[in-house]
């Protein structure tokens, strides 16, 4: 019985990735390694790979605290989609969120955050030039 | 040469760009108006950096009127591939100026000006960037 794992890399560095997965190759027990095209990549559904423990997905993190930000470490993400994670800390408001998150970010593995709710339409920053120094 | 992908499925949507303050993932969306590049302060705190007193305050010129913004020389700042280090950013409480949004700031011209060739294909709805020249 074969099983397939899929890894998801944080960036891109192609060097050290290229590098991980000759290792990997090169192990005794490995069948094959294959690296997906951009195309292929949109195809895997990462979000049926290998569970972890307090792992939720997104939705599912929707539903439980909705219209809120949301921390969460062992980010799951594909391409820039973030599919879930393990729940960290969640707030109604972002600064809150930013005040309290600070250490968890030190202190947890591929951290990132989101808004489980609706963001308004036309929410634009529209900074156009800085005009003193 | 590197290719990105992004979507502009409604006609609120913006090309938001994966980056990352020391090496913390934040979401920018790419604004050629914007003279400089903005992240939301409670990002900036969220990831360690403190508002000191003595920071000077620089005036913003946008859409929605004058806004004070302090500068801030980040650490490590990486966006498309391109890693920089003491890359200074402007920032201002995103929460008080009543922004919510997807994303946590706008990469603006001073992080191309100089440095990158920038390709959008709006069909394919893909971001070519050739590197550091």
């Amino acid at each position: 019985m074969s099983t397939t794992y899929a890894i998801q890399f944080k960036k891109s560095e192609p060097q050290r990735i290229q590098k991980l997965l000759d290792y990997v190759q090169s192990l005794d027990f490995v069948q094959s390694v294959r690296a997906f095209s951009e195309e292929e990549e949109d195809a895997v559904d990462l979000s049926i790979s290998a569970s972890v423990e307090g792992y939720f997905s997104t939705e599912e993190i929707k539903q439980m605290y909705p219209n809120e930000w949301v921390l969460i470490a062992n980010t799951r993400k594909n391409g820039s989609q973030i599919l879930g994670g393990k729940i960290l800390l969640h707030e109604a408001d972002k600064r809150v969120l930013a005040i309290k998150g600070k250490d968890l970010i030190r202190q947890n593995p591929n951290v990132s955050h989101f808004y489980t709710g609706e963001f308004p339409v036309k929410a634009h920053i529209g900074l156009l030039r800085k005009i003193s120094k | 040469m590197k290719k990105y992908s992004f979507s502009l499925a409604t006609d609120e949507d913006l090309i938001i760009i994966d980056s990352f303050i020391d090496d913390y993932p934040i979401r920018l969306a790419i604004d050629t108006a914007a003279t400089h590049t903005v992240i939301d302060w409670n990002m900036l705190m969220m990831v360690g950096y403190i508002p000191q007193n003595g920071r000077e305050w620089l005036q913003l010129e946008t859409s929605n009127g004058i806004i004070e913004a302090q500068l801030f020389p980040l650490n490590h700042f990486e966006s498309l591939d391109d890693k920089r280090q003491n890359f200074s950013v402007l920032s201002y409480d995103f929460i008080s100026k009543g922004i919510l949004s997807p994303y946590d700031g706008i990469l603006g011209l001073d992080f191309f000006r100089g440095r990158h060739i920038l390709s959008i294909d709006f069909i394919r709805e893909k971001l070519w960037i050739n590197g550091n020249l």
